[in-house]
């Protein structure tokens, strides 16, 4: 009898070792394969869909027809010729956007989109493709202006803009900093090309163009720099449960930016200023 | 070996000594006081601004803010109250963050009409947004209304029950229903008028949208309004919650069943006066104007300032059945970084932008 129990102590052990670890190699194996019902989806269907706010250009417009135009919309078509698949736009509202992806109704965000943290439980994010924040614009050459030196200097910008806020901020800080505010922002970066100004800040897609076509003017600008308390990165957004997805779509947008394609995307829609 | 009193004297210095120096990591709270009570100073009575103080952490923040809406000369603010922050477990209720607005609201003047929505998690099915919320719990957030209405009676006057039914997005992503809508509205009225007869239940707050009848994302907003009264909408309000943004139109622009701008109001009134409601009043909850750069919706933001401006005289001087004028938005807690952040009449710092000193200036402040 005693025997008996022995063996069967013996018996429930030799079992555990052989589960355990099969227990502990099965959840390395389901963490090497993650369900990702999105990507399931793309790959069913050959198709991903983006959703996408067509109201804002040059990212996301519609056309007379109600097609879908804009450099967001390029870069998915871009995007999901690389995964091998087609692109689909949705139009959605900008408040609605991570809601399609949480009741999977769209599989990823492209529409101009920064990253809002308090949503990360929700979705994860891509890295940037594009930074739309405030640039300050300079003359090329001489007599340009530095953010870390602005005693003295005068910067404008569109009365009411972003810009127009931060040099009202910095001059309370800055000994002689005057501002300029201007009717708009075009005017603010003619204000530089003058004289009348040091700089202008300016958001990038109003500059980019603007400096683009003025290359061969008498007074070329530049971009100096872009603000780093007024930077606005551009990202897509997936559901939290497409880490495949997340991953795919990761190394496309590296890809599209290593091989040049990218440049290509940004001259077409902003001009060669935005390479 | 018994100790001397030296001895205990020593100890208790050491232990003294130790007991502040476990003390020292953690950080005094900044005392706020509510400070002597203030009176909003306008001469626009009915102007009004739509807070987001529900994820303003920090208690000074949102006493900045009132101040800024007082001296701004708003006697009202729209401010959102989301169920889900204050009921996270079924039952168990934490109402501190709304206590720190009402006291402060209520302190520098300023009237709150509290907008209720935003369903908690236990409420409602996986793979579902805040904005789902089926039968099964319509009593739940009726339950929830009595509640928030109960602890705050007499110091809250009016409530908003819902926001933008006539979204799919406010909906949970489902196909919008004026009849479910109804029905949640019923419940939740019951519940309000038990918990304080004499609360002012505001509903409607549709989102003004021409989408064609065929979209699964909106239902024209006229049309779900007659649906509602089809349904028995004239028993279960007080006041009709409305929006009417004006989005790159001057505020006196005349108003048409094909267009979305600000006098939309008056075609909503229409449908109140052919339903027999003529006797009620209206708030317009949600107006404004966006001043981004980039959004095609938007203009430059010294028109808004003026659009703001005039749109606001204009429902004081013609619309006697509108009490409150509520633009969107007073302040976001953090940058949204898209043309929603346009909208704000100051910056999460709180540099007052054009449209805020335009306005302050027009209240006579």
């Amino acid at each position: 009898m005693k025997l008996n129990l022995l063996s069967f102590q013996r018996f429930i052990l030799l079992c555990s070792l052989l589960i355990a670890p099969l227990f502990i190699l099965s959840f390395f194996i389901v963490s090497l394969f993650p369900e990702d019902p999105a990507w399931q989806r793309i790959h069913q269907r050959k198709i991903i869909t983006f959703a996408t706010d067509a109201t804002f250009p040059p990212f996301a417009s519609l056309d007379e027809k109600g097609n879908f135009f804009g450099f967001d919309i390029d870069l998915g078509n871009e995007l999901a010729k690389r995964l091998g698949v087609k692109a689909e736009f949705e139009a959605v509202s900008y408040d609605g956007l991570l809601g399609t992806l949480i009741v999977n109704r769209d599989d990823a965000v492209l529409s101009a989109f920064v990253i809002q943290p308090e949503r990360s439980k929700e979705v994860s994010y891509t890295p940037s493709y594009f930074n739309a924040g405030v640039m300050l614009v300079t003359r090329v050459g001489g007599g340009g202006v530095l953010l870390n030196n602005l005693t003295n200097k005068t910067l404008a910008a569109e009365y009411g803009s972003e810009g127009d806020a931060l040099i009202r901020k910095w001059s309370r800080i800055t000994a002689g900093l005057k501002a300029l505010p201007t009717k708009d922002s075009i005017e603010a970066m003619q204000a530089v090309e003058q004289g009348r100004a040091d700089g202008a800040l300016v958001d990038a897609v109003s500059a980019y163009p603007y400096i683009s076509r003025g290359e061969s003017r008498a007074r070329p600008l530049k971009i100096s720099t872009s603000v780093s308390e007024a930077e606005a990165h551009y990202v897509l957004a997936v559901s939290i449960k497409s880490p495949i997805l997340l991953r795919e779509l990761t190394k496309a947008l590296e890809a599209i930016q290593t091989d040049g394609t990218m440049s290509k995307l940004r001259v077409k829609w902003f001009g060669e200023a935005a390479k | 070996m018994p100790l001397s009193w030296k001895q205990i004297f020593l100890w208790g210095v050491r232990l003294t000594l130790v007991w502040y120096l476990l003390r020292l990591p953690s950080v005094p709270r900044p005392l706020i006081v509510l400070g002597e009570p203030q009176t909003v100073k306008t001469m626009y009575p009915k102007t009004c601004v739509h807070t987001r103080m529900e994820n303003e952490v920090e208690e000074w923040k949102i006493q900045r803010t009132l101040i800024m809406v007082r001296e701004m000369g708003a006697p009202f603010i729209v401010e959102y109250f989301p169920w889900a922050y204050y009921e996270g477990a079924e039952g168990n209720y934490d109402f501190t963050h709304p206590d720190h607005v009402i006291d402060h609201a209520r302190n520098q003047g300023v009237t709150v009409i509290a907008r209720l929505g935003m369903v908690p998690q236990w409420a409602r099915e996986k793979n579902t947004t805040d904005t789902y919320l089926d039968e099964k719990h319509y009593t739940a957030f009726a339950k929830f209304v009595g509640k928030f209405i109960e602890r705050y009676r007499g110091k809250i006057n009016y409530v908003i029950l819902w926001n933008e039914p006539n979204l799919s997005l406010e909906w949970g992503y489902r196909q919008v229903n004026p009849q479910a809508y109804m029905a949640m509205l019923k419940e939740s009225y019951r519940a309000a008028k038990a918990a304080d007869p004499e609360i002012q239940v505001l509903a409607g707050a549709l989102a003004p949208t021409l989408e064609p009848d065929s979209s699964d994302f909106a239902m024209n907003d006229l049309i779900y309004l007659q649906k509602l009264y089809d349904a028995g909408f004239a028993s279960y309000y007080d006041i009709l919650s409305v929006h009417s943004y004006g989005l790159s139109f001057a505020p006196a622009d005349l108003p048409a069943l094909d267009a979305l701008n600000f006098r939309r109001v008056e075609l909503v009134r229409e449908i109140m006066i052919k339903n027999g409601d003529a006797g009620k009043k209206m708030m317009i909850t949600e107006a404004g104007w966006n001043d981004s750069p980039r959004w095609t919706r938007a203009v430059k933001p010294a028109l808004r300032a003026e659009y703001t401006v005039n749109a606001y005289d204009y429902a004081e001087k013609n619309w006697d059945y509108v009490l409150a004028t509520c633009m969107w938005a007073f302040r976001f807690p953090a940058p949204l970084y898209t043309y929603g952040d346009y909208y704000a009449f100051v910056t999460p710092d709180f540099t007052p932008r054009v449209v805020y000193e335009a306005v302050k200036k027009w209240t006579g402040n």
